[in-house]
């Protein structure tokens, strides 16, 4: 038992440490009303790496934000953003200045450690939140009602068609329909007239993409709790045609194909219409040049509008000693200047309206579906239990398509395990 | 079975000396300097390994919340009772148990027979055991993604299997069900063997030749000199390679974590110990607890498993 003792003290100073580096400072705004006066300040700002034309377009944002106000900036770029920036936050060595993915935004906020912005944007002049499109802001609208990011930039999904490919089908692109009603019976059309080992449609299947399919229904993936509502009548409705099409072939998912993601298989020829967010775009343009494609927006739910949006902001560490230039550089890359430059640069959708229609993307004949569904598309955040409820539900659901189980059982399984382990684990 | 006498085997010879009052100072000073040498060594082992495992200890015992003001809960056993009522953990230590009793037996025999093998004076021998040992040199994901490539649906696996009429259409061993979990076996043990067989072969150096000379002169086959001479003098790696397979196993980590994206699926197939840990510990915030509580579990189940290895292994050693 000697041997025991330095082990306990050792473990007793490093939690007191541990403890003490964690003390709460105040969480005052500090908005300073002199620019000039943060000059010389240097702050620390984490992302991840991105394409390669991000990093170009980051290094080129950062220097004219430097420019205009004479903070410097530290760069520091994560490879695995969720683990990398868990740990900084945990050892106390986090950025000021961070990137969170609005799936995160609900547990980082609720652990503390985000600075809610509301204070900083209210004593900013000409602060215009109104210009943010509604679902991109209201991601990191926290459940207390308290702002904790600003998007930077976000990213929908859309229909893409290989317009060679529809051609020699005999199909018009202007015959894909607009009601996803309709889709099943143009699918098993399409299929005929494909070559064959070329799928009608190809879409990952994932909660992160089925989200708003289900919550067409009108019924939300999670109760007042938080608790998983996988398995309504509604929702499983909703999936089921989903699940019956790929039964008979009509939709593949990458996987099946052989390839890594969607982007790929369509890149390669082996579906004629793909279901994928605007990133997409960039990547079929780079590597699949020789593939001409198109772009609609995707099929409407009980003639309502629906997409995903996948957003991220800069947000603010609440353990800064930085907050005034921490505030000045959020307003640069959130607002109107500098998202111009980074939307202009790295291709990804502007969050602001006003930014949007002065670069013209409604115009677009690409980019203008993926606009569009800006305005209406549910974002990709569902409170401080969407982790354990997606693992659950993109655990089961590919039971479900290859029929081992039925939707309905797959369902209630993701919903059971899910709602355990919600109740043991995050003690609701 | 005959016994086999050990001429390499040298005498336990103890080494310490008895102590001598008049020399008790300068064996004082020569063990504080000997200690001054490790010194390093131990500060590493201190902050990099034991303090861990002490507070990851510590951890297992609490509801614990890391960021912002750290507040620990007491909570005593929860965790682990939580744990033995968890179907997930049920599902990945089946998983992983299922893994470790396919792959850990048959990675030491493929090991111990391709040593044997190239251990025989056969042709370009050096050449051979150069490119059996690329594999372990290549970082795993790498070979996760390679593997992936090679077992995909359009890769060259499933176009030799079809083309030669094995097989009447291809088939997806990364992700289906039933051959998830039986891919990464497969893998694993192409990229361990040669590992093992390293180890096998630098052991068959030490086996006296004269042995193999007495068993050509009584009339021995090869198969009979490899059951009743290698084998047997090869216990003690046999040991050795078993205890590193196993915990190797028992900690399967990245090819489940490629392959499935994280999430353990299709369907749990590929649900791994060491991936239901990950899960908890980074996936979800505020579980970090309970994901210490599933590590010292996975400590327990290691070592035990190990333990009734060895055992079993020294009953049919001839030491």
């Amino acid at each position: 038992m000697k041997t025991w003792k330095p082990a306990l003290a050792l473990l007793a100073t490093t939690s007191v440490l541990l403890a003490a580096c964690s003390s709460n400072e105040d969480d005052k705004a500090e908005v300073s009303s002199d620019p000039s006066e943060l000059k010389g300040q240097t702050i620390t700002v984490g992302s991840w790496k991105g394409t390669e034309a991000e990093v170009t377009t980051w290094d080129k944002m950062l220097k004219d934000f430097t420019k205009q106000t004479g903070i410097k900036v530290k760069k520091k770029i994560y490879n695995d953003y969720q683990t990398q920036l868990q740990t900084d936050l945990v050892g106390g060595t986090a950025p000021d200045v961070f990137y969170v993915d609005a799936f995160l935004s609900p547990e980082l906020s609720k652990q503390g450690v985000l600075a809610p912005l509301d204070d900083y944007m209210k004593q900013t002049k000409d602060f215009k939140k109104e210009d943010y499109y509604a679902p991109a802001y209201k991601a990191f609208t926290a459940e207390d009602g308290k702002q904790y990011g600003l998007p930077k930039d976000y990213s929908t999904l859309g229909v893409y068609y290989n317009e060679a490919l529809l051609q020699d089908a005999g199909v018009s692109p202007d015959d894909i329909p607009t009601k996803s009603e309709d889709w099943p019976a143009f699918l098993s059309e399409l299929k005929d007239k494909l070559p064959k080992g070329v799928s009608p449609a190809i879409t990952t299947s994932e909660l992160a993409r089925h989200l708003f399919v289900m919550e067409a229904s009108g019924t939300a993936i999670t109760d007042d709790k938080g608790y998983a509502v996988l398995s309504n009548p509604a929702q499983i409705e909703q999936l089921q045609p989903i699940v019956d099409a790929y039964k008979e072939g009509l939709i593949r998912r990458p996987a099946d194909l052989g390839q890594g993601w969607a982007g790929d298989s369509f890149g390669a020829q082996k579906a004629a219409l793909m279901i994928e967010g605007n990133w997409a775009v960039a990547h079929l343009k780079q590597n699949f040049k020789d593939v001409k494609f198109g772009t609609k927006e995707t099929p409407t739910i009980n003639d309502k509008n629906g997409s995903m949006m996948f957003t991220v902001s800069y947000s603010m560490n609440a353990q800064t000693k930085f907050k005034a230039a921490s505030w000045e550089f959020i307003k640069y890359a959130a607002g109107k200047e500098g998202m111009k430059i980074w939307a202009d640069g790295a291709g990804t959708l502007p969050s602001l309206q006003s930014v949007a229609s002065e670069m013209k993307l409604e115009e677009d004949p690409i980019k203008a579906p993926f606009v569009k569904a800006g305005a209406y598309a549910t974002p990709w955040q569902k409170g401080d239990t969407l982790s354990i409820i997606a693992r659950e539900y993109n655990n089961q659901f590919p039971a479900a398509l290859k029929g081992e189980v039925s939707l309905e059982e797959a369902m209630k399984k993701a919903e059971k395990t899910a709602n355990k382990d919600i109740k043991t684990q995050l003690n609701k | 079975m005959t016994s086999v006498p050990h001429s390499n085997q040298q005498p336990v010879v103890p080494t310490g000396r008895p102590p001598k009052p008049k020399k008790e100072r300068a064996r004082k000073g020569e063990s504080l300097q000997g200690y001054t040498f490790m010194l390093p060594t131990i500060l590493i082992m201190l902050v990099f390994t034991l303090i861990p495992i002490g507070y990851s200890l510590f951890l297992s015992f609490t509801r614990v919340n890391l960021f912002g003001g750290v507040s620990f809960e007491f909570t005593g056993l929860t965790n682990y009772s939580n744990a033995l009522q968890d179907e997930r953990v049920w599902i990945a230590l089946k998983n992983t148990v299922r893994y470790v009793a396919f792959v850990v037996p048959i990675q030491t025999i493929i090991a111990l027979i391709m040593a044997a093998v190239l251990n025989s004076g056969i042709r370009f021998q050096n050449t051979f055991r150069t490119i059996y040992f690329l594999p372990t040199l290549t970082s795993s994901s790498a070979l996760t993604m390679i593997f992936m490539f090679l077992f995909s649906l359009n890769g060259p696996v499933n176009n030799a299997l079809v083309s030669v009429g094995i097989l009447p259409e291809p088939i997806n061993f990364v992700n289906e069900t039933q051959f998830a979990l039986a891919s990464i076996m497969v893998m694993n043990i192409w990229a361990t063997v040669p590992y093992y067989m390293t180890i096998y072969l630098a052991g068959l150096q030490d086996i006296p030749k004269s042995l193999y000379e007495a068993a050509d002169l009584d009339g021995a086959n090869a198969w009979q000199k490899l059951t009743k001479i290698t084998v047997p003098n090869l216990a003690p790696i046999t040991n050795y390679v078993i205890l590193m397979g196993l915990i190797g196993c028992f900690q399967l980590f990245d090819q489940a974590y490629i392959i499935s994206g994280g999430s353990g699926g299709p369907n749990n197939a590929t649900l791994t110990f060491s991936l239901l840990i990950y899960q908890y510990a980074f996936k979800t915030l505020g579980t970090m607890g309970y994901a210490s509580a599933l590590a010292i579990l996975l400590t327990i189940v290691i070592f035990t498993v190990s333990m009734i290895a060895r055992r079993l292994n020294k009953e049919e050693s001839h030491y």
